[in-house]
C-alpha cells in the first residue's frame, strides 16, 4: 500500500469531505428539534450578544446558570458569532459542534500520525471517527461534550508538538484550560490527563522547565475568571455534578439500610459496619458503573438508552467494530510504547467522571472514549489486513460490512429517529410558537405544561428581547425533583410544573389558552382549537382556548 | 509444599461446601439432602480434577494449584456446590472425561471410557437445552436475542458484579468471579494471547455460544462449564503478577491478599445471612430440586 505514503493527503481530504457531508446534511431539521440544552445555550448566546448578559442578567458569565445546572460556557460563547451571522436558529446553534466535529477528524489523524508514524493507521483512525455513530450524533447536536473533546484533542496534539518545539507548551496549556470551560467532566479528566502526560514524558517536560513554567502561568491566568466566580458562587464549579452524583441517588443508601436491617439487632454492630460500610458499597457501585461502559450491549447493540442519545437498534459503535477493537487493543498492549500508553490511559480516564453519576452507562459523559475506540478499530483492521497479505478478499468484505453498517446508521439516524423519537427531542414547542404568533392576541394568558423547559423555546423562537426577559421573568430558583430550576412565568406565559389537566379544567380562566400534553386529555374535552403532532402523526399537545 | 497447599484447598472446599449444608441455603420443597451432599462431593472432585489437568497440560503444579484455588473460592462455584446443581455435576463428568482421555494412552480404552462418562451427562443434566432441542415445539432464540445473550455473558456486570443466571435461587449481588480477580483475569488472557494458546479461547467461546443459544437465557447455567477456564486465566495472571521483583510488587501482593480476604469474607457473610434470608422469602418461586 505504498500509495498511502504518496497520496495520503487526497485520502484525508476525502475523509474530511465525508465527515463534513454527514455532519452538515439537514442540520436545521435533524435532529428533529432543538433539545432543551441546545435551545437554552442558543438563547443565552443571543442574550449575551445583545446585552452582554445571560438570561439571568449575569454579565459575561463564567458559568451559565441556565436551568440551575450551571453549564460551562464555552459552547455558548462559540455560538455568538454564528448567531450574529445567521440569526437565532438551529443551524447557528449547532454549527460550532459540527465544525469542531470535523476538526476532530483532522486532529485524530494528526495525533495518530505522531504516535504510530503510519499514514495507514492515521487515515483509518480519521475515517472511523468520521463515520462513528457516536461522534456524528454528538457533532450534530449542541451538546457540550463535542467542544470539550475538540479542545482535549487539540491540547494533546499541541503537547505532542511541544516535544519537538517547546513554544507549543503554551498552546497546550491554553487548550487544556478551554476544555475545562467546555464541559463539567473535563474538570476531572483534564487534570488526570495532565498528570498522565507528566509521568509519561517527565524527562522532556523537566528539560523544558522554563517554557513549562510560563505555560502553567498562562493556564492559571486563563483560569482566573473561573476561580473568581467560584469564590462568589461555588455552583460555578460543582453545579450539576451534585444532582447527578451517585452520592445524590438514594439507591445505595437504601440497599445499605436493607442489609443492615437483615443482619438483625443481635449481629455485632462493628461487623455489620465492616461489611456494609459506605466505602465498600459506594466503591463497588462506582466500579460497577465504570465497567458498565465496556458492556458489549451498550457499545454494539443497544447503545445509550438515555434520551436524546438513543439511536434505535444500534450501539454507539458499529457491531463490526467488536471484531476489530479487541485485536487493536491487544496489539496496542503487546507493542506498547509511550504513545500507545497515552491512548490507553485516555480511554481509562474518559470513563471516570461517568462512573460517579447514577445514570450509567452514559455515552455523553464518556464521549472522549470515542477517540481511543476509533484508533483501536483502525489498529485492529490494520493488523487483520496484514494477515490477508496481498489478497483483496478480506478488504472487500470489511468494506462491504462497513458500507452496510453506515447505510443502516444513516437510515436509523436520518429517517427513523426523527419520525419515531421526536418526543425525546422535545418536538412540538417550535410548532407551538408558530401557532402563538398567529393566534395569541386573543388571549391574556397562555398556560403551558412545563415539560422540557418550554419557556426557553418561546424565548428562542419568538426571539424575545433579552433586556425585557431579564427584568420580567419570574422564577423561584427552587430546584425541582431532578434538581432543575423552572421559570414560573414571563409576560403572558405561565409554566406549570405540576400540570394536571384533570383538575385544571374544572376551574378554567377566561381569555386563557391552555397547552396540554395529549396524554392528559380525554375525547370529551371541550374547546379544542389546535393539535400539535409528532412527525409520526401522534398528538403531542392539545390547545384549548377560552375567550 | 505444593501438596500442603492442595490439601489446604481441599480442606477449605470440604468445609465451605459441607458446613451446614442441611439448612444453608434453606431447604425448599424440592430439596433432597442426599443430592446436595452428592453435588458438594462432585464439586470437590472437580477441584481436584482442575488441579490435575492444569498441572498436567501446562506441566506446572503451581499453575494447577492456583487454578484449583481460584476455582474453589469462585462465588458461583461455591453457590452451585451447596445446592442440587445439574451443571455442577455435568462439569465433573466433563472434567473426568478429559482426565481419562489424557491419562490413558490406549486410544480404544480411553475412547470408551470417555464416551461412557460423557453419556452420563444425559442423566445428570437432563434439562440441558440441547436435549430438549430435538423434541417437537422447541426452538432457538432470535438472532437479536442471541447477540444480546452473548454480550450479556461477556459483560463485566455478569462476570464480576451481578450473576443473574438463577434469579430466585442464586446470589445476584456477586458476579461469577470476585472483582479483585479482574486485573489478573485480563493479564492472564493477555498472557495466553501472547503465547498463542488459542484453543482455550476456542473452548470458552464455544461454551459462550452454546449458552447463548438457550431460549431460557439468562435462567440457564451452561456458562458454568467455562468457570475452570476463567479460573485458569485468572491463575495465569496471578502467577505472573506474584513474582515479587521489588518492594512495589510486594506491596501489590499484600494489597491483593488483603482485598481478596475482605471480598471473600463479604461473600461468606452475604451467603450465610442475606442469601439465606432471600431464599427463605422466595422459597415458593424456586422450582425443581434445590
Amino acid at each position: 500500500m505504498d500509495y498511502f505514503k504518496k497520496k495520503y493527503s487526497i485520502f484525508l481530504l476525502l475523509i474530511l469531505l465525508l465527515s463534513a457531508a454527514v455532519r452538515f446534511a439537514f442540520l436545521q431539521k435533524i435532529p428533529v428539534s432543538l433539545y432543551s440544552d441546545e435551545i437554552d445555550q442558543g438563547y443565552n448566546a443571543y442574550s449575551i450578544l445583545k446585552t452582554g448578559r445571560d438570561e439571568h442578567g449575569i454579565f459575561l458569565p463564567v458559568s451559565l446558570r441556565s436551568f440551575g445546572d450551571w453549564k460551562p460556557p464555552l459552547q455558548t460563547y462559540l455560538m455568538i458569532p454564528f448567531v450574529y451571522l445567521f440569526g437565532l436558529n438551529a443551524t447557528a446553534v449547532r454549527l460550532p459542534g459540527v465544525l469542531m466535529g470535523i476538526g476532530c477528524t483532522v486532529l485524530v489523524f494528526s495525533i495518530s500520525k505522531k504516535i504510530f508514524h503510519s499514514n495507514k493507521i492515521s487515515l483509518l483512525s480519521a475515517f472511523f471517527l468520521s463515520i462513528s455513530p457516536w461522534h456524528i450524533l454528538q457533532s450534530r447536536s449542541a451538546m457540550l461534550v463535542m467542544i470539550a473533546l475538540f479542545f482535549l484533542m487539540l491540547s494533546i496534539y499541541f503537547f505532542l508538538k511541544s516535544l519537538e518545539k517547546k513554544i507549543y507548551y503554551i498552546f497546550t496549556s491554553v487548550a487544556f484550560v478551554f476544555s475545562v470551560y467546555a464541559y463539567y467532566g473535563m474538570r476531572v479528566i483534564t487534570p488526570l490527563i495532565i498528570i498522565v502526560l507528566f509521568f509519561l514524558y517527565m524527562n522532556k517536560i523537566i528539560k523544558a522547565y522554563k517554557v513549562v513554567a510560563i505555560s502553567i502561568l498562562t493556564g492559571i491566568i486563563f483560569m482566573i475568571p473561573l476561580f473568581v466566580s467560584f469564590t462568589h458562587e461555588p455552583n460555578v464549579v460543582f453545579g450539576r455534578a451534585k444532582t447527578v452524583s451517585v452520592f445524590y441517588d438514594q439507591g445505595v443508601k437504601l440497599r445499605q439500610w436493607e442489609l443492615i436491617t437483615q443482619d438483625g439487632i443481635n449481629f455485632p454492630t462493628n461487623l455489620s459496619r465492616l461489611f456494609h460500610n459506605n466505602i465498600y458499597m459506594y466503591g463497588k457501585n462506582i466500579l460497577q458503573r465504570y465497567f458498565s461502559h465496556f458492556d458489549g450491549k451498550f457499545l454494539f447493540l443497544k447503545g445509550d438508552q438515555s434520551p436524546p442519545f438513543t439511536i434505535p437498534d444500534m450501539g454507539i459503535l458499529y457491531l463490526a467494530d467488536a471484531f476489530f477493537i479487541l485485536p487493536g487493543l491487544f496489539i496496542a498492549v503487546k507493542d506498547i510504547n509511550t504513545g500507545k500508553k497515552l491512548i490507553l490511559l485516555i480511554l481509562a480516564i474518559s470513563i471516570i467522571p461517568a462512573a460517579f453519576t447514577f445514570m450509567t452507562p452514559s455515552s455523553n459523559r464518556t464521549f472522549n472514549a470515542v477517540i481511543p475506540f476509533s484508533i483501536f478499530t483502525a489498529l485492529g483492521i490494520s493488523v487483520i489486513l496484514k494477515l490477508s497479505n496481498k489478497s483483496y478478499f478480506l478488504p472487500v468484505i470489511i468494506s462491504l460490512i462497513y458500507i452496510l453498517s453506515f447505510a443502516f446508521f444513516l437510515k436509523q439516524y436520518f429517517i427513523v429517529t426523527p419520525k419515531s423519537y421526536a418526543d425525546v427531542w422535545n418536538f412540538g414547542w417550535e410548532n407551538l410558537v408558530y401557532y402563538l404568533n398567529g393566534h395569541e392576541n386573543k388571549y391574556e394568558q397562555v398556560m403551558i405544561a412545563d415539560i422540557g423547559m418550554p419557556y426557553s423555546y418561546i424565548l428562542f423562537y419568538k426571539q424575545i428581547d433579552p433586556n425585557f426577559y431579564q427584568k420580567r421573568s419570574v422564577r423561584s430558583y427552587r430546584p425541582g425533583e431532578f434538581g432543575f430550576e423552572h421559570v414560573e412565568n414571563f409576560d403572558k406565559y405561565y409554566f406549570l410544573t405540576d400540570f394536571n389537566w384533570k383538575y385544571i379544567k374544572e376551574d378554567l380562566k377566561p381569555k386563557t389558552l391552555y397547552v396540554v400534553p395529549a396524554g392528559q386529555t380525554v375525547p370529551s374535552d371541550k374547546n379544542l382549537i389546535y393539535e400539535i403532532k409528532y412527525p409520526d402523526g401522534k398528538i403531542a399537545y392539545k390547545l384549548f382556548g377560552y375567550e | 509444599m505444593a501438596s500442603n497447599f492442595l490439601l489446604t484447598v481441599i480442606i477449605y472446599s470440604i468445609l465451605s461446601r459441607y458446613m451446614f449444608i442441611n439448612f444453608l441455603p434453606p431447604v425448599t420443597s424440592g430439596s433432597v439432602l442426599l443430592y446436595r451432599i452428592l453435588t458438594a462431593g462432585l464439586s470437590i472432585g472437580s477441584i481436584y480434577l482442575v488441579y490435575s489437568l492444569i498441572a498436567d497440560i501446562f506441566n506446572s503444579r503451581k499453575l494447577g494449584l492456583l487454578t484449583a484455588f481460584i476455582f474453589a473460592v469462585t462465588p458461583w462455584v461455591t453457590e452451585q456446590s451447596r445446592i442440587y446443581s445439574e451443571v455442577n455435576n455435568c462439569l465433573f463428568l466433563l472434567l473426568l472425561a478429559v482426565y481419562f482421555w489424557r491419562k490413558y494412552a490406549n486410544i480404544y480404552f480411553r475412547s470408551c471410557l470417555t464416551l461412557i462418562v460423557l453419556s452420563g451427562i444425559y442423566f445428570v443434566y437432563p434439562s440441558l437445552w440441547l436435549f430438549a432441542f430435538f423434541k417437537p415445539g422447541s426452538n432457538l432464540p432470535k438472532l437479536q436475542d442471541f447477540m444480546n445473550n452473548i454480550f450479556t455473558i461477556l459483560s463485566p456486570d455478569y462476570l464480576f458484579f451481578r450473576n443473574i443466571s438463577f434469579w430466585w435461587g442464586g446470589i445476584k449481588d456477586f458476579g461469577v468471579m470476585f472483582i479483585i480477580f479482574l486485573p489478573f483475569w485480563l493479564y492472564g488472557i493477555y498472557g495466553f494471547l501472547i503465547q498463542k494458546k488459542y484453543y482455550f479461547f476456542l473452548i470458552f467461546f464455544i461454551i459462550v455460544l452454546f449458552t447463548s443459544l438457550s431460549v431460557k437465557f439468562p435462567e440457564t447455567r451452561e456458562f458454568f462449564l467455562s468457570v475452570p477456564i476463567l479460573s485458569l486465566f485468572t491463575a495465569t495472571g496471578l502467577k505472573e503478577a506474584f513474582k515479587p521483583k521489588n518492594n512495589t510488587h510486594l506491596i501489590i501482593c499484600i494489597i491483593f491478599i488483603a482485598l481478596f480476604s475482605y471480598e471473600l469474607s463479604q461473600y461468606q457473610h452475604y451467603y450465610t445471612v442475606h442469601y439465606s434470608k432471600e431464599i427463605q422469602m422466595n422459597k415458593d418461586k424456586i422450582n425443581g430440586l434445590f
